[in-house]
């Protein structure tokens, strides 16, 4: 009986334990994929800003 | 302002900023490309792991279409921008030198300052410039996409003045007609000019007249106000070469070019109160025998005057007066084959014909009529100063202008050339009628030099009549 108990007991631990990984998931799954997002926007911005770096001269070229 | 190509640097906001501008794009796109590749790579790494990497694989996988996405975004944003600041100051310098340039030509029209090639006698606008530094040749110096105020010179880097107003005019410049490229001086660019031909038949002593007026007006120009200077050095030399001539006794070689080069005199009023550079015009007398001979002399389309020079013994009745004396005389005076009212029609049909004078309209510029070589015989007393003088005498409240002009104008027409005197009241607005001998004396075997008499007064009266405010008190009005 008493290992029927803990056998019920260790499985509602696993189901809480999924359960509270999937909640965790669920909840930081937005914030996740927003980290990557703003994570590649910053690629973007620091491509964009080599280019602009090494592209716009406005000085006069030296003849 | 043309698009013909410039030695010069073009304004960055005219060219080189979008060629920047389109390669930053470029970059920025080949970067994104890179990153997102790179970013799909290791989500596609990831995604055989664990079921951590495989969150892992989206979170890159997310990371590189977010390079994509906001790539597109920043490129879509700052290219706006950078096109918007572009512009701005294309614009701002766009309208910076049409300012300057609209100023400038105002100017240079409201001074009436010109450009006149004295060779091919091409009156334009611009001349071409010299750069001091490598001596290209700068064809549009004037504000532009070049530059407002300074033009860079792309060979060397030199800056030019691109405006009247910070000495343009001080750089070597040259004629912008393509067959002819003479060397301008600065009194040739941007200075008030005044042109003013010697037309007449051959041999009714144009170049001496020329060479004695511009003798007697260096001697009398202190006495007017004026400080006379040699724009070239070729005038100069011209001139005393002439003088030289003259002084031993000898008359000015006969005048071979059909098409005579400007003789040019600038004349400073004392003060720093302006100058004005004179452009007189020797054409050989041939050029008046014909009909074509004056197509090519384009200064008749800006003209601030005429002299029109007469031999008397082109004139048959004056022939017929003086048939005992002509005779011996004749290698001396020289008199012109061709008539003067010949000569007088061919100018007014040139005008005509080629320089926009209307054929019903009257000749607005003064017209100084002139009888030369009245040295010889009694001339003088008919028509010469001394019959001014003694007509003004016999009516002293009469102008003595008017006196004169009357006393040439009824010998003229006793002479037999009412219809010379019809044509030139019929045709022109402002004539006056003048008496001259421009070597002094009838030329002889001896070396005593010439001494023009009476040259300097037509000249005089067509200046102040021309630009009466800066010759005031020069001439007759």
């Amino acid at each position: 009986m008493l290992q029927l108990i803990i056998a019920c007991l260790g499985l509602i631990l696993i189901l809480w334990i999924v359960y509270m990984i999937g909640l965790l998931v669920y909840h930081a799954a937005p914030y996740l994929l927003s980290a990557a997002a703003i994570y590649g926007a910053g690629i973007a911005l620091r491509n964009y800003g080599l280019a602009f770096a090494n592209n716009i001269k406005p000085r006069r070229p030296a003849p | 302002m043309s698009s013909m190509q410039e030695p010069a640097v073009k304004s960055y906001f005219f060219g080189k900023g979008y060629r920047d501008l389109q390669a930053t794009i470029a970059e920025s796109w080949s970067r994104n490309l890179v990153s997102a590749r790179q970013e799909l790579a290791a989500a596609g790494r990831l995604w055989s792991g664990t079921y951590l990497a495989k969150g892992g694989a989206i979170l890159r996988a997310t990371a590189g279409l977010s390079v994509i996405l906001f790539g597109t975004a920043f490129f879509l944003i700052f290219s706006t921008l950078h096109v918007a600041v572009l512009l701005a100051f294309f614009l701002l310098i766009y309208l910076g030198f049409t300012v300057v340039y609209l100023i400038e030509r105002g100017y240079l029209a409201w001074r009436k300052l010109s450009t006149v090639c004295p060779e091919c006698h091409e009156k334009s606008a611009l001349p071409e410039y010299f750069c001091p530094g490598c001596g290209e040749i700068h064809r549009r110096l004037i504000p532009s996409q070049y530059g407002i105020l300074h033009h860079t010179c792309s060979k060397c880097g030199a800056k030019l003045p691109a405006t009247f107003f910070l000495q343009r005019g001080k750089l070597q410049a040259r004629c912008p007609n393509p067959d002819c490229g003479y060397l301008l001086k600065a009194g040739h660019v941007e200075s008030r000019k005044i042109f003013v031909p010697i037309f007449g038949g051959p041999s009714v002593g144009k170049s001496a007249y020329l060479f004695a007026a511009v003798q007697d007006l260096a001697i009398e120009a202190p006495r007017l106000g004026f400080g006379p200077f040699f724009v070239d050095a070729h005038s100069e030399g011209e001139f005393e070469r002439a003088r030289q001539e003259l002084g031993r006794g000898r008359p000015p070689a006969k005048t071979l070019a059909s098409l005579p080069r400007a003789f040019n005199l600038e004349l400073r009023r004392a003060g720093g109160q302006g100058s004005r550079v004179l452009y007189l015009y020797d054409p050989a007398g041939e050029a008046f025998g014909e009909t074509e001979g004056l197509i090519l002399h384009k200064y008749q389309g800006y003209l601030s005057g005429l002299i029109f020079l007469i031999d008397p013994f082109t004139i048959p009745a004056v022939q017929l007066e003086y048939q005992d004396r002509l005779p011996g005389a004749r290698e001396a005076l020289k008199p012109s084959a061709l008539p003067a009212e010949d000569a007088l029609a061919r100018i007014f049909i040139s005008l005509e014909e080629h320089f926009g004078q209307s054929k019903t309209a009257r000749l607005k510029l003064p017209v100084a009529v002139v009888i030369n070589k009245v040295d010889a015989f009694n001339l003088e007393d008919r028509i010469g100063e001394r019959a001014v003088r003694t007509r003004a005498a016999a009516n002293p409240t009469t102008d003595p202008d008017t006196l004169r002009d009357e006393l040439i104008q009824s010998q003229l027409v006793r002479w037999d050339q009412g219809d010379l005197v019809q044509q030139l009241e019929a045709r022109c607005t402002r004539v006056r009628y003048y008496t001259c001998s421009s070597l002094g004396r009838m030329p002889d075997t001896t070396a005593r030099a010439f001494a023009g008499r009476g040259v300097l007064e037509p000249l005089l009266w067509i200046l102040g009549a021309a630009d009466g405010r800066f010759f005031q008190g020069g001439g007759r009005a």
